[in-house]
């Protein structure tokens, strides 16, 4: 039986050796309708006429709704956030070039978050991990698991995160859309907004670190973070590699007649990645909202952790966000941009 | 439990350890054990039906036994044939008196029909009743076999439930290969073509006449793929515990005839209804008329066994009648051509009746399918529609190239495989780069959604 379960080990040890090497070359993921809400998601799809592409912090602090009833009163809007929880830039670049493969009508503008830290998980060689998964996360996974139960402390969650991660592992249809993250976690969506769970639905891990943000001076260490961040003319910066991936996406927005504007949510700032939006025409970029301009978002209770705040800045900050964007699309409409 | 779950491979895995560390003589016990857990999955409720219904089952053969005289024993016969056949029906043909609330036990077709055959048995004499309700349970449980067969026999079946094999390295292997061949069968190709014909029934304005060959022949190869992979995950992972289950497919798609496809479809079925059935009806050995009314019999029962829709019964008769064609046809073929040494060559004694025979099962499998009689007839028409052949762009339908690619290489890998390795001794050494492949496969291009097995419901 010991050369039995020996040759099965070889086996999956063959597999995961020759997923990691081709990991780029195929895309498994299926844009098929799975379940109900995707099938809502896929038949409405259409009417969709401006995404939202980025990571957690847009998925959480974009309502559509909201964002929709400020630009009414000057565009037809119709909005869906499609950012995922987790996303590094390559990766959202990825789901976006299927949205548009896939997509039926093609929506007419993309506001795209490059606010992820990483480019890709690993490393910046933007070559070497072109699709969702790269080396370093895929080799993570066995690690992620053995962390899985000492970060949820519910065996129900551990269970799901354990599964998550050998689907990662052995490349078996992972979650990847918005909507699959949100079943995942059981969220109540609105036009792919997933909110924030409130204080007392929060896991061990996430009340630790939150714990750990209230009380151990990390945000006051962020707040002055930030402001230095804010104030710095980019001289040093080394944004090399947040430029490539904005050209890519560029690139692609323009293939497909998709008007591109780049945003920064806050909280969090990277040095890097703030020079990179900076670096962006002006018409084309939503600047980060600076705590001298909005002292009350960036009050200590208003935060969830050190990444995101808590679900009631969504509106606050979709409104601001919305306006933003109004601006952007008047001055394009202005200069005949093909954003109208 | 779906076998297509995260769930079910830790409860194997858990299963497969306990069996092979307890001592031979005492294994059924983690199996009955095991199959109890499998079936009270899907819920506490289920498996007590399920128990109470053996217990039921477990007397009557007692009684039949114990009875001194044919007659005492055909009334305990009738009685519990009777039971079995209320038991299924109730729970299974509530919707055609439109009962409602009533859920329908996973399952219940292939458990009821393995008892029915056993009781039948101890009546005939060809088997002693078992005497120990708890062997007897995991003969009726036995889970890798349980939702969906293959139908087994008691005679074939209860000894090695009492005595499985030890395990054995190659016979290991082998099972290994089985039931990743049908993971691969069922999460590769079965649930891909799932996603490319499902939003044609979904929505059946999107279907132009040139879809509908392709859809038949898709759904064919998505419920063969379904159906089979089911059972080689079920005789792999019995092969794995030290038990041998019967073959219940045979390349049904190289079919000269129906009667021909029913001998390498579900053939543990077919062999039940001529044992338990079309035999006792007299079978060929009547006149020409009782002949074929047993064929229709035989036929519209199937249909019916399958499930509680008119689909089904329309289904099971339109085999019946092609048959009864079928041998009408044979005959006067044989009388008219008998010296025409044309006439008998391959193509006309494979080829053609190949083609014809594929066309109509494919066709008939829409059935299968169809909700209601009124889409299935509205599909049958469409192809007819001469204005419904214009060419129309394949993303119209939104079906992704990527899907179709796997499907087509897929489909033409199952045949490879089927007609040209599976039959044949596979070295050990090709046997592990097959495990290896069809896990790449299943990881890489399987769908990962737990999607239900089709026969399932049934």
């Amino acid at each position: 039986m010991r050369a039995f379960f020996f040759h099965i080990g070889i086996a999956i040890a063959v597999v995961v050796c020759i997923n990691s090497i081709f990991y780029n070359r195929y895309a498994p993921y299926n844009w098929g309708v799975h379940r109900p809400d995707e099938q809502e998601f896929a038949e409405n799809a259409a009417d969709y006429n401006l995404l939202f592409i980025g990571a957690s912090r847009i998925s959480r602090l974009v309502m559509p709704t909201v964002f929709d009833s400020v630009l009414s009163e000057h565009w037809d809007v119709s909005s869906y956030n499609l950012a995922n929880n987790g996303q590094p830039l390559l990766e959202q670049h990825y789901n976006f070039e299927q949205y548009l493969q896939q997509a039926t009508v093609k929506p007419k503008v993309a506001v795209i978050s490059i606010s992820p830290v990483f480019v890709s998980y690993g490393d910046r060689d933007t070559a070497r991990s072109r699709y969702w998964l790269d080396t370093r996360r895929y080799f993570n996974a066995l690690h992620l698991i053995m962390l899985s139960w000492e970060r949820e402390g519910s065996a129900k969650t551990t269970y799901k995160t354990t599964l998550h991660y050998i689907q990662k592992l052995l490349n078996m249809g992972v979650w990847r859309t918005n909507l699959q993250v949100a079943l995942y976690v059981g969220a109540q969506m609105e036009r792919g907004y997933v909110p924030l769970p409130d204080e007392h639905k929060l896991t061990p891990h996430q009340q630790k670190n939150y714990k750990e943000f209230m009380e151990e001076g990390v945000y006051e260490e962020d707040m002055e973070y930030r402001k230095s961040v804010l104030a710095d003319d980019c001289s040093s910066a080394n944004a090399k590699a947040f430029a490539k991936i904005i050209e890519m996406f560029e690139e692609l927005a323009h293939k497909h007649d998709v008007y591109p504007l780049f945003v920064t949510p806050p909280p969090r700032i990277q040095y890097d990645q703030y020079c990179a939006l900076k670096a962006i025409a002006d018409h084309k970029r939503v600047g980060f909202p600076s705590p001298q301009e909005f002292p009350d978002i960036y009050k200590k209770e208003n935060f969830f952790d050190r990444t995101h705040f808590k679900k009631h800045i969504a509106p606050i900050y979709s409104e601001y966000l919305a306006r933003e964007v109004n601006r952007l699309l008047q001055l394009a409409d202005e200069q005949h941009l093909p954003a109208s | 439990m779906l076998f297509n779950s995260f769930a079910f491979i830790g409860f194997f895995a858990a299963t497969f350890g306990v069996v092979h560390s307890l001592p031979v003589k005492n294994r059924w016990i983690a199996l009955l054990i095991a199959s109890y857990i499998f079936y009270a999955y899907a819920g506490i409720g289920l498996a007590v039906l399920l128990l109470s219904f053996t217990f039921v089952q477990y007397c009557a053969a007692l009684c039949i036994a114990k009875q001194q005289t044919l007659r005492r024993k055909k009334l305990f016969l009738v009685v519990s044939i009777a039971i079995a056949v209320l038991f299924l029906g109730f729970f299974k043909y509530a919707g055609f008196f439109q009962f409602e609330g009533i859920v329908l036990p996973m399952g219940i077709s292939f458990y009821t029909f393995q008892i029915l055959a056993y009781i039948i048995d101890v009546y005939r004499g060809d088997i002693k009743p078992e005497k120990h309700f708890a062997r007897f349970a995991v003969f009726v449980s036995f889970f890798p076999q349980l939702i969906a067969g293959p139908i087994e026999r008691a005679k074939d079946l209860m000894p090695q439930l009492q005595k499985p094999e030890k395990f054995d390295y190659l016979t290991a292997v082998s099972g290994l290969q089985l039931l990743l061949w049908g993971f691969f069968k069922k999460l590769v190709i079965a649930d891909h073509i799932s996603l490319l014909i499902d939003r044609f029934f979904l929505k059946p304005e999107l279907v132009v006449g040139w879809h509908i060959p392709i859809i038949a022949i898709l759904f064919f190869f998505q419920i063969y793929c379904d159906f089979s992979g089911y059972v080689d995950i079920a005789i792999g992972s019995a092969r794995l515990l030290g038990i041998k289950l019967s073959q219940n497919f045979n390349l049904p798609y190289l079919s000269i005839s129906v009667r021909d496809f029913w001998h390498r479809w579900h053939i543990t079925l077919s062999q039940w209804f001529k044992d338990y059935l079309y035999i006792p009806l007299g079978g060929n050995r009547v006149a020409w008329w009782r002949w074929y009314a047993n064929i229709l019999i035989i036929f519209f029962i199937s249909g019916l066994w399958h499930g509680a829709n008119w689909t089904f019964v329309l289904w099971g008769l339109l085999h019946g009648i092609w048959i009864c064609l079928e041998v009408t046809v044979a005959k006067i073929y044989n009388f008219v051509f008998q010296k025409v040494r044309f006439m008998h060559t391959v193509l006309f004694v494979r080829i053609i009746p190949w083609c014809i025979t594929m066309l109509f099962i494919c066709y008939s499998f829409l059935l299968f399918r169809s909700e209601s009689l009124e889409l299935f007839f509205d599909l049958f028409r469409e192809p007819f529609r001469l204005q419904m052949w214009q060419i129309t762009y394949f993303h119209n339908t939104d079906i992704k190239a990527f899907d179709m690619n796997v499907v087509l290489s897929a489909i033409a890998f199952l045949l490879c495989y089927e007609m040209y390795i599976a039959k044949r001794h596979v070295p050990l050494k090709l046997q592990w780069v097959l495990v290896t492949l069809f896990l790449m496969c299943i990881c890489n291009f399987g769908i990962a959604q737990e999607k239900e097995f089709i026969y399932f419901r049934f």
